[in-house]
């Protein structure tokens, strides 16, 4: 065989081996790849739902937020059971198979993850090859299922999973269905909020609040009291407060009980309790508020 | 002789030039997908200013304990980059440290968790789930049109959130100072509406509903300023509504007036019965409970019940949460044998307050409640430790996340520097 020929063959030979290469990693899977899913509150923009590119709702998406990170959107004025299937998309799209998620939320977002893996977080979900379509729904990766979501842990601005006096008091749009689901008794039979499957929720609880200080019980965010920002069980309307505020017993840190002795959710944790009164609610298009040290928490310990 | 295509120099050069830019082509193709991976884990420097965060002085866990103040102490050694964290500025081989904290506590978190399945825990895990025939109080301050009372403070109690046929709701309405103090108050007007947003909803009734303090239908005691009302939603034009009611109240009290609300979840079918019966067996070193459960509509349910020892303290919390065709079925229920080696609770065990709904997927409203078996319900035999299992609970997804967070846990270890304390 002539010098040419070798030559000639090796070069067919590189081709094929390039396409060949090329075209697998192209047509499967990511293997093993971490995700962060940032999941928005109220008010998030219908027209972004499924769109896992749109951070809108947070600030400029050139942000570090995490390992590959996504945005999952619903339209945040309807209901949670009618807009929970968004949510359900992107744990089945991102966090199924060999993939790994991390979970950010904010204030309705911690309603819509607790609602998720409580009422769905045990079903049979398939594996996906995290490639979603228009609608955010991503394929089959070899046809199985698995139990759960694979979910590493949950870190919440200021959740709103206990509803907040704000949609009890009528000073949030009655028309809004979401509006209902965030009334306090609602919000707090909606779900077990005890049921976790066993994944950890990072609760970052601020209290920046003057607007609504006589409609929120102890302090709060301008949204949000501590009472479910801090994750606290049973009824809510009790005062929970920072270490300086005599009128009302401690929002403690950690898993363990309130001053006082109302006991938080099981695998609900306070990160971040606002003692500098320092943090409010509000995004303001620029990841701040009680957002920004969750963003800060995710960076550093999502990877 | 003709020579070959591949004899030709030309030739030759045009391979060479194909082989040369698919090698390009690959190379660029790699350092894509690893531009694209690198871009997403950017250090925090990268982003906008957080703002607040920069003057905060929050209190936040983390591996230095519960720091308050603006955060822990940072080291200030030549040169040291700090990093920007929720725990406030650090050096990377602090975050290091603090990433590895945490990844061990998930494991550990993760394994305490996995110790019993999911569906049978210990009744400490579900401390607001285990009287759900319990009144729910809330106190909110007066207010109108979204505007607080600075004196008049409200305490509502309603003795169920969710109503199913023709049950009813009892609710309760009283007034106090701003010292605690009760005041007299009064319910001028209340009435009932549906809250669906179906175009069905809107044709409903809108009753008015009688709030009194006379010390009868349900009313504890004539004039002491608490005012009671019980709606029956079936008996108010509700019989085929399914979602949910409020009760919009006008109050005046201390001078002022206001507004306040109820809102009940009505169910006015059942999906299913739960039977009353009960059977029992020792089944892979556990005890598995049967209850009976007559099926109407097929589709997912969730059932919980609540299990006591023989002294009345709470014990378990056993769930069930998966599909279920019509017709009659017994709902196979676990008390985990190492729940029980772990607990060691006083025997006979007694099963109680059997609550339930059919979850409608993708719906608002997104489920109708079964009717609740209130109280004791079936009383097991009496067993001894050493016929129960004391291992662990196993399965494809614990072994699923102990393999990925043991992982996480070497991952981490390989960043903390290795003379770090």
């Amino acid at each position: 065989m002539n010098r040419s020929n070798v030559f000639k063959r090796l070069a067919r030979f590189a081709l094929a081996g390039s396409l060949a290469v090329a075209g697998l990693l192209w047509a499967a899977p990511a293997s093993a790849t971490n995700y962060t899913l940032w999941i928005h509150g109220r008010g998030g923009a219908a027209s972004a739902a499924g769109n896992y590119a749109n951070f809108g709702y947070w600030g400029p998406a050139t942000a570090s937020a995490g390992v590959n990170k996504k945005a999952v959107n619903w339209d945040g004025t309807q209901s949670i059971a009618s807009t929970n299937g968004r949510v359900r998309d992107a744990l089945d799209c991102y966090c199924t198979g060999t993939n790994w998620c991390y979970i950010a939320a904010h204030s309705a977002g911690d309603y819509q993850i607790g609602y998720a893996l409580s009422l769905y977080g045990s079903s049979a979900r398939s594996k996906k090859n995290a490639t979603p379509n228009s609608s955010g729904v991503c394929g089959n990766t070899d046809g199985s299922t698995q139990t759960g979501w694979n979910i590493k842990w949950v870190a919440v601005a200021s959740g709103a999973s206990g509803g907040s006096e704000l949609a009890d008091l009528g000073s949030w749009a009655s028309g809004e269905p979401l509006t209902k689901d965030l009334i306090t008794t609602t919000a707090r039979a909606k779900y077990n909020h005890n049921v976790t499957q066993g994944r950890m929720f990072y609760r970052f609880a601020g209290s920046k609040g003057t607007l609504y200080s006589a409609l929120l019980p102890g302090q709060d965010d301008e949204a949000v009291s501590y009472h479910t920002t801090g994750g606290v069980s049973g009824s809510a309307g009790a005062s929970f407060g920072n270490p300086s505020d005599w009128h009302s017993n401690d929002l403690t840190m950690g898993t363990a009980a309130c001053e006082g002795g109302a006991t938080k959710w099981s695998y609900h944790t306070v990160q971040l309790r606002d003692d500098g009164e320092v943090y409010n609610h509000y995004a303001a298009g620029n990841w701040l508020g009680i957002i920004a040290p969750v963003r800060s928490y995710v960076v550093t310990n999502a990877k | 002789m003709a020579s070959s295509d591949s004899d030709n120099p030309s030739t030759r050069r045009r391979w060479l030039a194909i082989l040369v830019g698919f090698v390009l082509l690959f190379a660029g193709f790699l350092l894509y997908r690893q531009k694209g991976a690198d871009s997403a884990v950017a250090t925090p420097a990268q982003a906008p200013e957080s703002g607040a965060s920069a003057t905060g002085q929050p209190s936040t866990t983390g591996l230095f304990g519960t720091t308050a103040a603006g955060g822990p102490q940072v080291p200030t050694g030549a040169g040291a980059a700090l990093i920007e964290t929720s725990s406030g500025l650090l050096t990377p081989q602090q975050v290091a440290r603090e990433r590895l904290h945490r990844v061990e506590e998930q494991l550990a978190t993760y394994r305490k968790w996995a110790q019993y399945p999911p569906d049978s825990r210990p009744a400490s895990e579900h401390g607001d789930q285990l009287s759900p025939t319990a009144p729910v109080a809330r106190a909110l301050p007066l207010s109108h049109k979204g505007i607080p009372s600075q004196d008049v403070k409200l305490r509502l109690t309603q003795d169920r959130i969710a109503v199913v046929g023709q049950e009813s709701v009892r609710l309760q309405v009283g007034c106090e100072d701003s010292l605690g103090k009760r005041l007299p108050c009064e319910v001028r007007s209340a009435k009932l509406s549906a809250l669906g947003t179906a175009p069905s909803a809107k044709s409903l009734p809108t009753p008015a509903v009688q709030f009194a303090d006379d010390g009868r239908a349900g009313d504890e005691a004539a004039g002491d300023g608490t005012y009671t009302a019980t709606v029956q939603p079936a008996q108010l034009g509700f019989a085929d509504y399914l979602g949910s009611l409020r009760i919009d109240l006008q109050l005046q009290a201390g001078g002022e007036s206001g507004q306040a609300l109820f809102d009940i979840y009505f169910t006015p079918h059942a999906p299913a019965t739960l039977t009353s019966r009960f059977r029992e067996a020792i089944e892979g070193g556990s005890l598995r409970l049967y209850v009976g459960i007559e099926v109407q509509k097929a589709g997912r349910y969730l059932v919980a019940v609540r299990v006591d020892d023989a002294n009345g303290k709470s014990f378990a919390f056993l769930t069930w949460n998966d599909l279920l065709t019509a017709g009659p079925h017994e709902l196979p229920l676990t008390v985990f044998g190492k729940l029980i080696r772990d607990g060691n609770p006083a025997m006979p065990l007694r099963v109680r307050d059997l609550t339930g709904y059919l979850l409608l997927e993708d719906q608002d409203p997104d489920r109708e409640h079964l009717s609740t078996l209130a109280g004791y319900q079936y009383t097991t035999s009496r067993y001894s430790l050493s016929q129960f299992s004391d291992a662990q609970w196993q399965s494809e997804e614990r072994q699923r996340h102990e393999t990925e967070f043991e992982k996480d846990v070497r991952e981490a270890q390989q960043d903390v520097p290795k003379d770090s304390p």
